[in-house]
């Protein structure tokens, strides 16, 4: 009894190994695909734990949850602030009076200012990068902020829905480059 | 018995095994080319800021796995990691124009993992889509039609191959799953069943190009339903010859939706990419003959 079909199949041991491979493949790759949603502790992750153990490094699986919670209107950016006190944008992600090639560059920003509001371990290194990259602009920054911001939201009659709000969640000092270097190399709390 | 088991069994091979001619994996794999491309360019820009020693991210920080990859050669220096962008934009054109495409896809999937695990920081559901894209065109049968090594097969007398449709339905239930997973997580969710969601996301900042909150009615809580029954729509019926034209369409107009109103148009661009591969060869065919056809009278003309 073999399976019905209208069209030609190559023949020999090969083709067999290759087809038995190609099903054991398929079936693996759809299973785990299918799996993601799972609880870690639902009976059929328990089951495959070790296998997506040994596979996480590949990055084939996910859950997938573009767009999944509730929107949440605050983002952060990092301002710079002159000796006159003026405050500056260093690192912001949005995409208003940029050129094009401008807004391909910091597109990920964005990813990596959402992670800034967690982390410690890398923020000095940015906070220095972005110090060395604002100063080739405004020679007399000093100091940088990473701030949190909900901006003035309005609707579309031009009214105000939601009102400005910032809240500062960081500063450095763009003059202590001998803390950072120290934070540095000691490569404190490696990402995982 | 016998009988049910031997349709069943027919039913899965003709769904797994019938023969591909490789002219849909072609238009993909011309695609996929340019996506890595921009994909590679938009770091290369960015080498300093995220790849270097004085940069956000310093190699100290990157995690365990980054030592697999290919700056883990030269982690702290700054024109190792600029060559490593050059080399995939490089293979991102070697890929589009059809040489070894899958080994190409091999190396291109290999260093756009080690470019991760470089900076982790900075990635997003649109690389990991990419990491299973790549890994998957592995399989797929890339080079069969519409490169060069059609052309090299051809002058060399060799009879053009034709692939098994399997590593193709992986990619296809790849993306019905990406739609259907989001979709029955959102379906459960209070903002989604409200209707409220894309009113949120479209005046979020951080993703909208436009912030602004709409009103409910008329478009916000139709288009968040709609994004809904798109999704699970997609998931379910794409496999249905007749319907498919109508959900590649709506597909279409939701990605390009979200490119414009957000600011994520990689993910959207991939999406669209993918959907080539859904496309029926013969339906492929007639469309490559006719854009030839065309291309000729233009020349001539």
């Amino acid at each position: 009894m073999g399976p019905q079909t209208d069209f030609p199949q190559r023949r020999g041991w090969l083709a067999w190994v290759g087809r038995v491979a190609s099903c054991v493949f398929v079936t693996a790759f759809v299973g785990l695909m299918l799996v993601q949603p799972l609880s870690s502790s639902h009976s059929v992750r328990r089951e495959v734990r070790s296998v997506e153990r040994t596979l996480r490094p590949l990055r084939l699986f996910s859950p997938w949850r573009m767009f999944v919670g509730r929107a949440r209107p605050g983002y952060v950016n990092v301002e710079g602030e002159l000796a006159d006190g003026q405050r500056v944008w260093i690192a912001n992600f949005r995409h208003e009076g940029k050129s094009f090639l401008a807004r391909a560059r910091d597109a990920r920003l964005r990813k990596m200012h959402a992670k800034l509001k967690r982390t410690r371990a890398w923020r000095s290194s940015y906070m220095g990068y972005l110090c060395r990259e604002g100063r080739a602009r405004f020679p007399d920054m000093w100091r940088l902020r990473l701030v949190l911001r909900k901006p003035r939201i309005r609707d579309v009659d031009g009214q105000v829905v939601t009102k400005a709000r910032r809240r500062t969640l960081f500063t450095h000092d763009c003059d202590a480059p001998k803390t950072q270097e120290r934070k540095r190399k000691r490569g404190k709390g490696r990402t995982r | 018995m016998n009988a049910l088991l031997s349709r069943t069994l027919g039913a899965l091979t003709a769904f797994f095994a019938a023969p591909v001619s490789g002219t849909s994996a072609a238009l993909y794999r011309v695609a996929l080319g340019g996506c890595c491309f921009w994909y590679a360019f938009t770091l290369a820009l960015n080498v300093e800021r995220y790849f270097s020693e004085t940069g956000a991210f310093p190699w100290a920080f990157a995690p365990r796995d980054a030592r697999w990859g290919a700056f883990a050669l030269a982690p702290q220096d700054e024109a190792w990691a600029l060559t490593i962008f050059v080399v995939v934009m490089g293979l991102s054109v070697v890929l589009a124009l059809g040489v070894l495409p899958r080994l190409v896809c091999a190396v291109l999937y290999y260093l756009s993992l080690s470019i991760h695990y470089r900076n982790p920081t900075i990635s997003s559901a649109a690389d990991q889509l990419l990491h299973v894209l790549l890994f998957l065109s592995i399989f797929l049968p890339l080079g069969y039609r519409l490169s060069v090594d059609a052309v090299v097969r051809r002058r060399l007398g060799r009879a053009t191959p034709t692939g098994s449709i399997w590593s193709q339905r992986l990619v296809q239930m790849q993306v019905a799953v990406v739609y259907g997973m989001t979709a029955v997580t959102k379906a459960g969710e209070e903002v989604w069943q409200s209707g409220d969601a894309l009113r949120g996301f479209l005046a979020m900042p951080s993703y909208s190009t436009w912030p602004m909150w709409h009103d409910p009615w008329p478009f916000m809580k139709p288009l968040t339903w709609g994004t809904l029954a798109f999704e699970l729509a997609f998931a379910a019926l794409i496999w249905f010859r007749p319907l498919r034209p109508w959900l590649l369409g709506a597909g279409v107009a939701f990605h390009t939706g979200i490119g414009t109103l957000m600011q994520i148009p990689l993910l959207s661009g991939m999406m669209i990419m993918t959907y080539l591969l859904f496309i029926p060869d013969d339906v492929a065919e007639r469309a490559v003959a006719r854009a030839g056809a065309w291309l000729r009278r233009r020349r001539r003309g």
